[in-house]
């Protein structure tokens, strides 16, 4: 019998490396930084009806309820995989890097994954 | 519905002292998402002003251990081992209060969130605490209880 589906069955370890239908690239991962990088502060999350939609500093991302769900459980695996002082969240959109301290990566990966359920919500009110 | 949803409840225990009521823990391989926190009391008549804290724990106590009941039939368990009525404390993470309020105990305490953005998710093998920090000035009989939900 098949495996049922299951979100860590794309989030191997802690690192998420995912390609939009644009060929963009989306990269969840956790590393040590040697030099002090600004976390970025800017972000929210929000539904836009059938998809989730998250705003980084400049970019935003809108995705769909499958990906929410993914980077959602990426960011908080590796806020949590944060363990030492020093140790920040990536967050790379289509080469673009931001980095999140692991509190904020947490709380945003949770949000994401509330808002995948609203938003998830949504597409069946439709069916 | 996004992941597995799961319910654990305690029901009119005697409280005398401030304590740890419940630990939460995240699993080893999942995202847990508290839903809902509730504590109630069914003993005493008078009202008294009590508090309720929410934080994060970094080294757990010692407590029972309580299997959260699933919210739909044929759900696998819940990951994670969770606790109630801690006899010795966990430690607690400095400057991790989520939410602190003071309750009356005539109505009980209750938090959801407020909207989306104010969730409390934990991380794979986090802790997180609710807790009496406030003690009672006489045995009452609490009802206390959190609704989960895991993803992963």
């Amino acid at each position: 019998m098949n495996k049922p589906y299951d979100v860590r069955d794309h989030v191997w370890g802690a690192r998420l490396d995912i390609r939009t239908h644009e060929h963009e690239k989306i990269v969840v991962d956790h590393r040590l930084q040697s030099a002090y990088i600004p976390p970025c502060g800017d972000c929210r999350v929000q539904v836009a009806g059938r998809n989730v939609r998250l705003l980084l500093g400049t970019k935003m991302l809108e995705m769909t309820t499958p990906v929410a769900v993914k980077v959602g459980f990426a960011l908080a695996k590796n806020g949590g995989a944060c363990q030492y002082l020093g140790d920040v969240v990536l967050f790379e959109i289509g080469g673009e890097e931001f980095t999140l301290l692991p509190d904020t990566a947490v709380k945003v990966g949770g949000a994401l994954l509330r808002k995948a359920d609203k938003a998830d919500d949504f597409q069946r009110s439709l069916q | 519905m996004i992941g597995n949803v799961y319910s654990l409840q305690i029901g009119a225990q005697a409280q005398t002292t401030s304590k740890t009521l419940m630990e939460i823990a995240s699993g080893a391989a999942v995202v847990t998402l508290v839903e809902r926190a509730q504590i109630g009391q069914n003993s005493f008549d008078t009202s008294e002003n009590l508090g309720c804290k929410i934080q994060l724990i970094t080294t757990t106590g010692t407590g029972t251990t309580t299997v959260p009941v699933p919210a739909q039939a044929g759900t696998g368990a819940a990951a994670g081992t969770q606790k109630t009525n801690d006899t010795i404390e966990p430690t607690y993470t400095a400057s991790k209060v989520l939410y602190q309020s003071g309750f009356n105990v005539l109505s009980g305490f209750l938090w959801t969130p407020a909207n989306d953005d104010e969730v409390f998710c934990l991380a794979p093998s986090a802790l997180l605490g609710i807790m009496l920090d406030v003690a009672p000035s006489a045995s009452m009989n609490f009802s206390y209880g959190a609704t989960l939900r895991q993803i992963g």
